[in-house]
């Protein structure tokens, strides 16, 4: 039935990776701590613009890290591509979407009786079809405002692949799987029932053979009467039997171009969704940049006006950019004062680091980092930093979690680890901790308020190892900004209580 | 196996006089199969052997298991033959061999039960046909296998040689070579239907090709897989050919007649093919292919499963590594632990009494020594390391029943009738395995009862095993062995499962829960004594 060649077929979109689907079943779970404390919910919103399929896409994709320089250019251009023809790739998406939708809405997905199951399968097709046709109207009018490897290529497959004479051939067999009379051999099988059923090509022309049989054709025929329902059931029974193997073929025919659509679909989606987030952006007035992936053992982390996507999306107003060039860095400890934008300059380098390896653009006037297996991130919130009987356990569980997840060439971002118990302990640990990560490759962010972890760490000065500060303005005032800067033995605590109490 | 195959087979005298399960001239006891054959002994529900017996008779609920189950066997070699059979099939080819051909007689049992059952000729022959081959095939396979192991075992070997002349017999190779002539040539049937709503019409097949083949060279340019995707369809079929098949099956016969006359003769030929000693073989080696089925997983999970040592009665009752197999069947999967318990009760001792902290596991050890005391005596391995048991007769149990009525009279008299039923059977070798026996009157009757009906058991020369919260059951004499369950000093309210030889101490958990939380005798005092002191340290106390 199925021959023995099953090679994969060349259909593949082959907008996002150069030599393979997005095949969304293969990309990392989401890892909901990633999302919440790097604030990804209000990226994804940004992307999905309430749509819940394009939500579901974007927070599978946009978190799974392309893993070399290649990858990341090749799906760049592939979205710089799309920015330009926003309207061109909105109008292939919908394409997509129309005929996953239409399959869905053709009745008797569920049905698994055979014949019921080869005639939704050729009634799939036959839509399909009509879809194909669409991309070759679309392509044909439009793909030469396309330059990026990805699409050139799309467009040329669907100009070959989907060409008149093969449109014509589907349709044939199309319309010759929903003719009634069937035209089947088999043979002989346990107990001496028919098995091993195989459909034959239906004639071109059936010479009325109904009702005008002879002799010899009488004598080899099994005729029920039409009101004899149990007999005709038992027709019905055998003609699925008959067909089971072809239904089984064409079904999965019709699968295979359902799982081109999905990948289009896929594919296209992520792309409206860079679209939707770059509009939304771009008209807050933000720059944004085309980051550079830095080959290399040695560490690279350069960024100027790197800012949190998130908070310009939400706020009105300024959002400060930092230069932040930590090219070498291994450790980089992050002090200062409350409220200082710690946390923001973590999530804008994590965020930076994943838009990166999505090959997106990045908040910031330029952008230029090593890649990284993944980003972990390891962020106490307000209520688990009390010293509270138990939570050093918890929390040491869930920084084992991290350690888990880590790979050498992993970056590890921890806010205000080791909070839940006191400043020597939580220094030991954090010392063991950071110093083992960073001496298996791994580059650790850290903001933290132990001060004792921080200035030990500095006074030992090792190579790799780099200290910001949240910059304090005059007056008290936050300035938002970071510097390159030892640790201060004293937090500004007392500035906000200047502020809100006093 | 089925009524069918007997009957099929009754025609010819059996080839094979040999049991793997009794020894020439061994008839199974009459006592104890006279019972299998009504319900299950009234010990099984109290030791768990019921969901033994339940498991090892599987989903087919094969009742002849359940009665060699219960069916105890009254002489020491009459066990070692059966331990011989399971001494060969420790040999894991052999044993799936072995498993095969049991699967396979199944098969053609079923095959036959079908064709009994059906009416149409070339339908019926077919089925006949059908079980002939995996006969033939099974038959051919197990003698082979039987031939290439060496065998240490008078029962696999007396089979072995059975079934090799069997094999070589004329009637058997014809069977063979005639069965598979039949199949080929109904293998080369091959027609062709043209089938519209109502009207089927049946033709030579001119060798066409796959349409649906056409239809995936197409569409390959899609081809996601290397691999075929699942086939989703469900074809609703009755159990047999319905008329319109037969119909259709009728056609075919016209269009090939010398294939389906010879169909017909061969049928008339090979009407009863089945060897009676064959079908009884594979009949009683699902009786031990059962027992290693059901023991596997255990012993996967690092369980212990051994050959007791037995003896004709008394002997006292020896196991290492002891624990209740029930217990384990239900454990095990989930990954828990089980713990062994080693017993002994030798020369003159003749009661056990096990206390300890509560659910300690003191039922399930004594569930566990009345299990072994009837493993034992079916010829099977037996939980732990070793053990030796005597097999004299049959173990007795006195458990609070949930069928007892609930006033605590009542109750109390139920428990008594049974202990009198208990008493009148019993005999030098007996074992009596009591759970907190009359719990439901005061402490003070319930251990002058358990004295007077201990002493009684005794006396007729039964051994007693005694689960119970009477610490002093456990002081009466010299002669008792006491087990008590040993607490884990980090976590004493952690069961571990585990009993020493040591005299009772039923307080001891309480203690030592105590201990840890700081309550104990000593930590009160010394509590008090710091905390003053700390208070006037700290300026409290004026």
């Amino acid at each position: 039935m199925t021959g023995p060649m099953r090679a994969i077929g060349p259909m593949r979109p082959r907008l996002l990776f150069a030599a393979r689907d997005l095949e969304l079943d293969g990309l990392l779970a989401p890892d909901s701590t990633l999302v919440s404390d790097l604030g990804l919910e209000r990226l994804y919103a940004a992307m999905a613009r309430g749509d819940r399929s394009l939500d579901e896409l974007v927070r599978r994709v946009v978190p799974s890290p392309l893993g070399s320089a290649d990858a990341i250019r090749y799906r760049q251009a592939t979205v710089a591509d799309a920015i330009a023809s926003p309207e061109v790739v909105r109008e292939l998406y919908a394409v997509a979407v129309e005929a996953i939708e239409g399959e869905r809405k053709v009745w008797g997905g569920s049905m698994r009786n055979a014949e019921l199951v080869l005639d939704r399968a050729a009634e799939v097709i036959g839509l399909f079809l009509e879809s194909f046709r669409a991309l070759r109207r679309i392509g044909a009018a439009q793909s030469g405002a396309f330059t990026s490897p990805g699409f050139v290529a799309f467009f040329e497959l669907v100009a070959s692949q989907l060409d008149d004479a093969w449109l014509a051939e589907a349709d044939d067999h199309v319309h010759r799987l929903r003719t009634r009379t069937l035209h089947v051999s088999a043979r002989l099988g346990t107990g001496n029932r028919g098995t091993g059923y195989v459909l034959h090509r239906q004639p071109n022309a059936i010479q009325g053979w109904r009702g005008r049989l002879g002799l010899e054709e009488r004598r080899s025929t099994v005729e029920v009467l039409l009101r004899d329902q149990n007999a005709m059931n038992m027709i019905a029974e055998l003609r699925a039997l008959a067909v089971a193997p072809t239904a089984g073929a064409v079904h999965e025919t019709a699968q295979w171009v359902l799982g081109f659509f999905t990948v289009l679909r896929a594919e296209l989606g992520f792309l409206v969704g860079c679209l939707n987030l770059h509009e939304t952006i771009t008209a807050a007035g933000a720059t944004v940049c085309w980051p550079e992936p830095v080959a290399g053992d040695e560490p690279a982390f350069a960024a100027t006006g790197l800012y949190d996507p998130g908070l310009r999306l939400t706020t009105d107003g300024p959002v400060v950019g930092n230069d932040l060039a930590m090219d070498g860095a291994r450790i980089v400890v992050i002090t200062g004062a409350n409220g200082g934008g710690k946390s923001t300059i973590l999530r804008a380098v994590g965020l930076g680091q994943v838009m990166l390896q999505a090959g997106m653009f990045v908040a910031a006037d330029r952008f230029a980092a090593s890649l990284r297996a993944n980003v972990l991130t390891h962020f106490t919130r307000e209520e688990d930093a009390a010293m509270e009987r138990g939570k050093l356990q918890e929390e040491l569980s869930r920084l084992g979690q991290v350690i888990e997840a880590c790979s050498p060439s992993s970056l590890v971002l921890l806010n205000e680890s080791l909070s839940s118990t006191n400043e020597r302990d939580g220094a030991e640990i954090a010392r063991q901790v950071v110093t083992a990560l960073a001496d298996s490759g791994v580059q650790v962010w850290f903001v933290t308020h132990n001060h004792e972890f921080a200035s030990d760490l500095h006074r030992a000065a090792p190579a790799g190892v780099r200290f910001l500060r949240a910059e304090r303005g005059g007056g008290g005032e936050r300035s938002f900004h970071i510097v390159e800067a030892p640790p201060l033995a004293t937090s500004h605590g007392m500035d906000l209580y200047a502020r809100i109490v006093s | 196996m089925d009524g069918a195959l007997r009957a099929v087979g009754i025609a010819l005298p059996p080839s094979l006089p040999a049991s793997i399960l009794f020894r020439p001239g061994d008839l199974p006891d009459p006592e104890t199969s006279a019972e299998a054959a009504g319900s299950t002994p009234p010990f099984a529900a109290d030791l768990h052997l019921d969901e033994i017996a339940a498991a090892l008779a599987g989903e087919r609920r094969e009742p002849l298991v359940a009665a060699r189950f219960y069916g105890r066997l009254r002489d020491p070699d009459a066990v070692t033959f059966r331990h011989e059979v399971f001494r060969d099939l420790r040999s894991a080819a052999l044993r799936e061999k072995l498993t095969a051909f049991v699967a396979r007689m199944r098969v053609v049992d079923e095959h036959l039960a079908h064709a009994a059952a059906i009416a149409h000729p070339p339908e019926r022959q077919r089925w006949q046909l059908e079980a002939a081959d995996s006969y033939v095939a099974a038959v051919v396979a197990v003698t082979d296998a039987l031939g290439a192991a060496s065998l240490g075992s008078r029962g696999l070997a007396a089979v072995a040689g059975g079934l090799r002349a069997y094999v070589d017999s004329k009637a058997f190779a014809t069977l063979g070579a005639e069965t598979a002539r039949m199949l080929g040539d109904l293998a080369g049937v091959t027609y062709r239907l043209r089938i519209d709503e109502s009207r089927i019409v049946v033709e030579r097949h001119d060798g066409e090709a796959d349409y649906g083949a056409e239809v995936l060279a197409t569409f390959a340019r899609f081809r996601r897989s290397e691999t075929p995707a699942p086939v989703p369809v469900d074809v609703f079929r009755t159990v047999d050919m319905n008329v319109v098949e037969v119909g259709v099956l009728e056609r075919v016969a016209r269009l090939h007649p010398a294939v389906f006359s010879a169909l017909e003769a061969y049928g008339v030929r090979h009407a009863a093919f089945i060897d009676p000693g064959v079908a009884t073989f594979a009949d009683e080696l699902t009786f031990y292919l059962a027992w290693l089925e059901l023991i596997a997983p255990l012993e996967a999970a690092g369980l212990s499963f051994c050959e007791p040592e037995v003896s004709k009665s008394g002997g006292g009752l020896h196991a290492r590594g002891l624990f209740d197999l029930a217990l384990a069947r239900r454990r095990v999967p989930s990954g828990e632990a089980i713990v062994g318990n080693d017993i002994e009760l030798s020369g003159t001792e003749r009661l056990l009494v096990i206390t300890g902290p509560n659910q300690g596991g003191k039922t399930a050890l004594a569930r566990a020594i009345g299990q072994l005391h009837h493993l034992a005596a079916i010829g099977v391995t037996v939980p732990g390391t070793a053990a030796r048991v005597g097999i004299g007769d049959a173990v007795h149990t006195l458990f609070a029943r949930a069928e007892d009525p609930g006033d605590l009279t009542g109750r109390l008299e139920a428990e008594l009738t049974r202990a009198r039923t208990i008493l009148d059977a019993l005999r030098p070798g007996s074992l009596v395995i009591m759970n907190e026996s009359f719990a439901s009157t005061t402490a003070e009757d319930a251990l002058a009862l358990d004295r007077a009906l201990i002493g009684e058991m005794t006396t007729r020369g039964a051994m007693c095993v005694v689960v119970t919260f009477l610490g002093e059951l456990a002081a009466d004499d010299a002669s008792v062995v006491s087990l008590t369950g040993v607490l884990d000093p980090l976590d004493p309210t952690r069961p571990t499962y585990r009993f020493e030889r040591r005299p009772a101490d039923p307080l001891a958990q309480a203690r030592a829960v105590a201990d840890v939380h700081g309550l104990g005798y000593d930590a009160v005092r010394d509590r008090i004594a710091r905390g003053a002191a700390g208070a006037v340290r700290g300026g409290v106390t004026p």
